[in-house]
């Protein structure tokens, strides 16, 4: 036993997979077959398989932005309201700029989500810094009303009428990913997040900018001894972390759905959240964690559609993890103060 | 009667791979005051956890005849909140099913202050209390929850020599009211005016059990680290050079001269800590400023992060070209400092495995890289032994023969009459006294300027 609890990543694999067995036990009149669903459905076929991945992809820059955002000590909690923000300008400006040449508006729509995003946390960063507001309480906060802010304008006044879904008209094609796996929906998207996280690692690792980064994230009062400027790092960590989120939204418009659909944000950011949690301090492992965390999804998807099990199930395995989870970092604190010797 | 009997017990970390005990053994009497020393590292906290009951043992028998407290180096008490309500914390008296009895509570305690002839107000808020106060609180708290054996982790670390010896008459009253005392400390006093027995522990292990009147002074301290207490000859004859650096704290004017060692010092709340920060500020804008940090463990490493990561922390500009760090030259520089300044540890160890005066040499190996003009030590030897503390009194010595200044901050005034050309003496936040002729500086002058005794 003391050598799993050596590697919690195996050790929360292993607490979320028996739950998940039990479960389809007392859920499923055939729990074996459901079971073998569950498992290797994501696998199955090129189909499922690239779905997957897809999924993978704007989870993958959300973890990456919840990551950033913990490696210099604040919470981002408003990864939901974000990803919908960047999500909802990616749509808004890319429908509506046929007037100007598509590279320039592509360009365009990137900077400006990046921006947007980005000024979001910034905001709520400098709240934190200059009059002690809790960055974890306002970046929420705000979170809830800029979903509500493009609520607004996806569904009444960019609403694409005669749908049976609440949704934006879509992009012009010429804006879409590159499909990488027909038929699934797998894009570029993927190849896009991925570059990111590997740049990242590299930046984080191997730069000036990284290494002052990391300790100042570390440890606050041993940074101002050696001169670095707190301030600066823990607003810009929270900056991109708001602009990594935009940019999932990006990508989830451009990469996935190829238009704006109210609410289909859902749960990227709560789930980047603890994918981050899971992958520890190397940034690498965030690909690692965020394919498990689409795995299980896929897996719930595809138990659904070819068993007698309900999509509920993936999200009671998805709070199970969150239990996990924060119990882990219970533990990491107690192993800490137990062993000062 | 053996009140604690400990056999062959052993207990390894798996976090950072350390055999913190093998095979260590230790008896105590009922009713004597009992020392446990050693170096750094040498596993005296862990074992006096396990007495405790806070830490397992992995293997070995362990019988304890009596409810043990402990007082940590660290106080556990809530600022906030007065002594009573500290004190009754977790064991308060109950009327009325859920009602806490303070009546009750007061009575209690002040029966337990009568006993042992203890002075405190027990309406007195903690933030409002010295360091020594603090420590009477702790000790009445574990009193009160009927301990019979009472732990002490470095009690005196953080006391003045004043409050330090009453703290070393309080022990001796508690001894006399039958408890069974153990004590960790690095101060030689400690031992020898209160100590009954004394085991010494080197690197987990059991070295010997002394009987502390068998011994003398000197002796006390070949057996704590193989090595005896070097009183540092500082050359005073060395004239101070040239001005370096100046500040003003509080009207007053200090100018530090090449060659030149300036001791600040005084009692618990004196300002010496404001001082600390504000110097700390002066170092970050001036590259001819080196600081090291009284809170080492928090300002001057970073426990989470590998040692190489610690040492270059202070010029990583250094080691980078177009912004990207060149990782075999942290390497390489960082062997040399490990191997220069004998620090043990690798480089890519966590930082927080290595013990005390690792540390602090990390941390003193790279102010001294910066190779500045003045130096500013915040109490250089807090809590390390005896071998660590000497190394660095020999640093000090031979910056001063090459013409460095350095500013000496430290509540241990034997070790700023030690090493001083001049003393500053603070109390309240101001300069009380400044001694010039060392010949006529003594602790006893030193503490009766410190607690505002003379005013001058």
């Amino acid at each position: 036993m003391n050598n799993i609890l050596k590697k919690p990543a195996l050790l929360i694999v292993i607490l979320t997979i028996v739950p998940t067995v039990i479960l389809v036990f007392i859920l499923s009149k055939d729990p074996i077959y459901s079971l073998y669903v569950f498992f290797t459905g994501p696998f199955s076929n090129k189909f499922n398989f690239g779905n997957m991945l897809n999924r993978t992809s704007p989870l993958i820059l959300t973890s990456l932005g919840a990551f950033i955002a913990l490696k210099s000590n604040s919470f981002n909690l408003g990864g939901e309201g974000q990803v919908y923000l960047g999500a909802t300008v990616t749509g808004l400006i890319l429908t509506n700029t046929a007037f100007i040449p598509s590279s320039l508006s592509l360009l365009l729509t990137i900077v400006i989500v990046l921006l947007t995003t980005g000024f979001v946390t910034f905001v709520s960063s400098i709240l934190e810094e200059k009059y002690n507001v809790n960055s974890l309480i306002s970046t929420y906060l705000i979170s809830m009303i800029l979903i509500y802010i493009c609520d607004y304008f996806v569904t009444n006044l960019f609403l694409l009428e005669n749908s049976n879904i609440l949704t934006t008209k879509p992009i012009p094609e010429i804006f879409e990913l590159k499909s990488l796996l027909p038929p699934s929906s797998l894009s570029s998207g993927f190849i896009i997040a991925v570059t990111i996280v590997i740049m990242f690692s590299f930046l984080l690792k191997n730069t000036v900018w990284g290494y002052e980064f990391t300790i100042s994230g570390r440890n606050n009062a041993f940074s101002k001894s050696m001169g670095i400027n707190n301030k600066k790092y823990k607003i810009l960590g929270l900056t991109i972390s708001g602009a990594l989120h935009g940019l999932a939204g990006y990508i989830l418009v451009t990469g996935s759905y190829h238009s704006v659909i109210s609410g289909f944000y859902m749960n990227l950011g709560w789930n980047g959240l603890s994918s981050a949690l899971v992958a520890g301090s190397r940034p690498i492992m965030i690909l690692i964690s965020s394919l498990f965390f689409s795995y299980l999804d896929s897996g719930a998807s595809s138990a659904t559609v070819l068993s007698d099990v309900t999509i509920e199930l993936s999200t009671i395995i998805k709070s199970v993890i969150f239990f996990v989870i924060s119990s882990k970092l219970i533990k990491d604190s107690l192993i800490k103060k137990g062993n000062k010797t | 009667m053996n009140i604690v009997s400990i056999e062959h017990i052993s207990k390894y970390f798996s976090v950072n791979d350390t055999q913190a005990l093998s095979d260590m053994s230790l008896e105590i009497t009922k009713g004597e005051i009992h020392a446990v020393v050693g170096e750094n590292g040498a596993g005296k906290s862990t074992l006096m956890k396990i007495i405790h009951g806070v830490e397992k043992c992995d293997s070995g028998n362990i019988k304890i005849n009596g409810k043990t407290g402990m007082v940590s180096q660290h106080f556990r008490l809530i600022e906030s909140l007065n002594i009573l309500e500290n004190i009754i914390i977790g064991m308060e008296p109950i009327k009325k099913k859920f009602i806490v009895d303070k009546k009750k509570a007061f009575e209690q305690i002040n029966e337990i202050l009568v006993f042992y002839g203890f002075s405190l107000n027990l309406n007195t808020k903690i933030k409002d209390l010295s360091i020594g106060q603090k420590q009477l609180v702790e000790i009445i708290k574990v009193i009160y929850n009927d301990s019979d054996i009472l732990i002490f982790d470095e009690p005196t670390a953080a006391l003045s020599e004043l409050e330090a010896e009453k703290f070393r008459k309080t022990l001796l009253s508690l001894k006399e009211k039958e408890k069974t005392i153990i004590i960790i400390s690095h101060k030689i006093k400690d031992i020898s005016a209160i100590s009954d027995r004394f085991t010494i522990m080197r690197k987990g292990r059991y070295i010997e059990t002394v009987t502390t009147k068998s011994v003398d002074i000197s002796d006390i301290s070949r057996h704590m680290s193989g090595t005896e207490i070097v009183n540092p000859t500082i050359d005073r004859s060395i004239k101070p050079g040239k001005e370096l650096f100046s500040f003003i704290y509080n009207n007053e004017k200090i100018t530090l001269h090449e060659s030149e060692i300036i001791g600040i010092t005084g009692y618990g709340d004196c300002g010496l800590h404001e001082l600390e920060d504000t110097l700390e500020e002066l170092s970050l804008n001036n590259k001819n400023i080196g600081y090291v940090p009284s809170d080492r463990l928090s300002r001057g490493v970073e426990l989470n992060s590998a040692l190489k990561e610690t040492l270059v922390a202070k010029n990583p500009r250094e080691f980078s070209k177009y912004g990207l760090l060149n990782w075999r030259k942290i390497d390489t520089f960082s062997k040399k400092l490990i191997t220069e300044y004998n620090i043990k540890g690798t480089i890519n160890c966590q930082t927080g495995t290595l013990s005390g005066g690792n540390l602090q040499k990390s941390v003193i190996a790279r102010v001294l890289y910066q190779k500045p003009e003045t130096y500013i030590l915040c109490s250089p030897t807090w809590g390390i032994d005896i071998e660590s503390a000497n190394n660095i009194y020999h640093e000090i010595e031979s910056l001063k023969k090459q013409k460095k200044g350095i500013l000496l901050l430290s509540y241990d005034a034997e070790e700023v009459i030690k090493m001083s050309n001049r003393v500053y003496i603070l109390y309240k936040g101001r300069i009380i006294s400044t001694i010039k002729d060392m010949s006529v500086a003594t602790p006893e002058l030193i503490g009766k300027y410190s607690s505002g005794i003379i005013n001058e």
